[in-house]
């Protein structure tokens, strides 16, 4: 494979690997970096093991302690790179975690209400869009979904959302037609 | 009901039963028996410690952290109570006032605290939490000691010996530190890490000593928590105490459940007699667990209608509190039934 250096992360120093921190996600943020400094367009990284239904508190520290440190340090590098004005970030996972504590100190699987965070690109620093009822069980306000969030990751990027694309020689909408972007969201 | 009764004609582990239920309005977290006996302290979701009046249940609330509250301790006054808390905060309350509130708050920790205890003579206060460091404060002005740094996780356990002289600090990875309370030094280890899992799957830390306790001859030092931890973020664990020589730290044994418990044990307690008992506690319920030294598994086991959480003896011997994700504190009776 001709680009094989790129997925090369120990090409990267020794200091880098350090403030990435030496465990998986670490080493998964800092090759992020490298693929989008090389120039590849669409990278995604898992940091897995939140489904908590024990103990949820202990184990969420240990994660977040992970995710934190590498995840941060991928920020501060691609904004100190000048990156993030043309690099979308999402953080996002496939559903949340119930507001009631089980009797296990855990949390259950909730897809009713939780957020995504979106930085960069065209995404307006600190706003916060819709919120939830004050326990965290619904939405109260500005609920959208993967349809909407689809419009406004294309959009971000400078993709018109209305269009469509051919897989497999059918044409499909590039997102759900009934569904339009947050547009409060983007600057 | 007296708390006076004579527990060594009384008391019959096999014929225990629930004799009191209370109801709090939260999932309740931890619990402990005040010196005299005559109240017990709770820790609930709310935040909020619950101060009962044993027998009679009458309730005070006492309002000041913004996090629970992982552990209790009393100053032996029997007028102070000492509570820490995922706030990382220590408060020093009255013990006995109709209207509590934070008589000193301190910042004692970065990060949650787990677990407090109060040296023999009531003058030190020792501390541990998820900064792995335990610290050492003066019981009186709540002025910081020292630290005792050497351990690598969580310490979610301390106790002092009766002597005085050291106390021990138990810690996520399984490792039981001793330490010279005079100066500082550590003197020796228990090996306890069966009580600690890594899960590679799902690249969690699981487990730690959650509670110890010393024999009433103080030969033997018990470490409890769980082993078994197949799924730990599925609470696929069963419990298990390690039982240690305190001369030579060699285990002596491994008290385990009768079938499958499903559950952690949270906190165990010697009789007099150097029976052990346990609160057994995840998704197979709850159960209080009586062990005699020379026999793994538990002699009697008592089925609690919610999964416990934590559990304390009565002063009396007799008498045992849990308390349970259903808003009850239950205390329990080690003796037979009175005639009706």
């Amino acid at each position: 494979m001709k680009q094989r250096a790129v997925f090369d992360v120990e090409k990267e120093s020794e200091k880098d690997h350090e403030r990435y921190g030496k465990f998986d996600f670490g080493k998964h943020c800092l090759l992020a970096r490298r693929l989008l400094e090389n120039d590849i367009t669409f990278v995604q990284v898992e940091h897995s093991n939140y489904d908590t239904h024990n103990e949820n508190f202990n184990f969420h520290l240990e994660q977040l302690g992970e995710f934190d440190r590498s995840f941060s340090t991928l920020i501060g590098d691609l904004h100190d790179r000048g990156m993030l004005d043309s690099t979308l970030v999402v953080v996002m996972s496939e559903f949340g975690r119930t507001p009631r504590i089980n009797a296990r100190y855990g949390r259950d699987h909730w897809g009713t209400a939780w957020s995504v965070c979106l930085g960069g690109c065209r995404v307006q620093p600190g706003a916060v869009i819709g919120k939830t009822n004050d326990n965290g069980t619904a939405v109260a306000d500005r609920e959208v979904d993967h349809g909407n969030l689809f419009h406004t990751y294309l959009a971000a990027v400078g993709l018109d959302s209305s269009g469509n694309f051919k897989a497999g020689g059918r044409e499909l909408p590039m997102a759900d037609p009934a569904k339009s972007t947050i547009s409060e969201l983007l600057t | 009901m007296p708390v006076s009764e004579d527990a060594s004609s009384l008391r019959d582990c096999r014929q225990t039963h629930v004799v009191i239920e209370w109801k709090h309005d939260r999932p309740l977290v931890t619990c402990r028996f005040n010196p005299s006996g005559n109240a017990l302290f709770t820790s609930a979701e709310d935040n909020n410690v619950q101060r009962w009046e044993f027998p009679s249940g009458k309730k005070v609330d006492y309002a000041g952290h913004d996090s629970w509250v992982r552990d209790i301790a009393f100053l032996p006054d029997n007028e102070t109570v000492v509570t820490v808390a995922s706030d990382d905060k220590m408060i020093f309350w009255s013990a006995t006032a109709e209207k509590p509130a934070p008589m000193k708050t301190i910042e004692a920790h970065k990060g949650w605290i787990r677990t407090i205890a109060v040296s023999p003579d009531g003058k030190l206060i020792a501390t541990g939490g998820n900064d792995n460091l335990v610290k050492l404060w003066n019981a009186a002005d709540a002025t910081h000691v020292r630290d005792l740094a050497g351990h690598d996780s969580d310490i979610y356990s301390v106790l002092f010996h009766p002597d005085g002289k050291s106390l021990l600090s138990g810690d996520l990875s399984g490792i039981v530190r001793q330490w010279d309370i005079a100066n500082g030094t550590e003197t020796c280890t228990f090996d306890a890490k069966e009580l600690h899992t890594y899960n590679g799957g799902q690249q969690v830390h699981y487990g730690g000593v959650r509670n110890m306790a010393l024999s009433p001859d103080g030969k033997h030092l018990a470490c409890c928590g769980l082993h078994k931890a197949t799924n730990p973020l599925g609470a696929v664990n069963e419990p298990l105490v390690l039982v240690f020589d305190w001369e030579d730290q060699k285990k002596v044994q491994s008290h385990i459940g009768d079938g499958a418990l499903k559950g952690i044990a949270w906190r165990v307690h010697y009789l007099s007699d150097g029976t052990l008992v346990g609160a057994s506690g995840g998704s197979g319920g709850g159960f209080l667990l009586f062990w005699k030294a020379d026999q793994d598994k538990e002699f009697h086991k008592l089925k609690l209608p919610d999964t416990a959480r934590g559990l304390d003896l009565h002063p009396d011997d007799l008498h045992l509190a849990t308390v349970h994700y259903d808003k009850t504190v239950r205390i329990s009776k080690m003796a037979a039934k009175a005639a009706s």
